[in-house]
């Protein structure tokens, strides 16, 4: 079967979102997703996604509450659900996160963008985790902008 | 100095509960503990959420 010459383009625009609302001090990709490992982006299922940026927003649920400093860790993943383990989560990109103070009257927080720019392959998924646990009434919100295949 | 109680959710410390310690002025975490006061190690990795989270 020949190589495809022709450009490829997204179906559909796909934008998923997930908080960040546990600690995991692995970078190797360890972890149960949903419990310290959180799925922000699943590709299709029959032709695979583009992926965009990862967008890192720092909210609250309380009026100026500061905002826990840490990393954020970025993963490519062929798992969708359950346990991960380096063989299948792999590091991507690491993030400073700064401690910001979130839902303020009159300052805005920044968010923190990484760009991707990659086609994942059928249901791969982007998973992301925060090294330290967010400070209460705090979490970092992920959204992952793309499109399906 | 803030002191946030923790969870952990690994197999290693499932169950157990401790403390995450923040600074007032920069927001770093400067410690893990267990309950007993001492430190988490850092081997194996280990994750937690607040217990209020």
């Amino acid at each position: 079967m020949p190589g495809n010459s022709d450009p490829i383009y997204s179906r559909v625009g796909k934008v998923s979102a997930v908080a960040v609302t546990a600690a995991n001090t692995s970078s190797q990709g360890g972890g149960t997703i949903g419990t310290d490992i959180f799925k922000a982006f699943e590709a299709d299922a029959t032709n695979g996604s583009f992926v965009r940026d990862v967008r890192l927003s720092a909210t609250a649920s309380v009026a100026a509450t500061a905002t826990t400093a840490t990393v954020a860790r970025i993963f490519i993943s062929s798992v969708t659900s359950g346990a991960t383990t380096s063989s299948n989560t792999h590091l991507f990109a690491e993030v400073a996160l700064g401690a910001q103070t979130a839902d303020q009257t009159t300052s805005a927080t920044f968010p923190i963008v990484v760009p991707l720019n990659i086609a994942l392959p059928p249901s791969y998924t982007i998973l992301v985790t925060n090294h330290a646990a967010p400070a209460a009434n705090t979490q970092w919100k992920v959204i992952v902008t793309g499109g399906d295949y | 100095m803030a002191t946030y109680a923790i969870v952990f959710l690994n197999p290693e410390y499932a169950g157990q509960t401790g403390t995450q310690e923040v600074s007032d002025d920069t927001h770093e975490v400067v410690a893990i503990r267990f309950d007993n006061g001492d430190e988490v190690p850092n081997e194996p990795a280990y994750s937690y959420k607040l217990v209020d989270a």
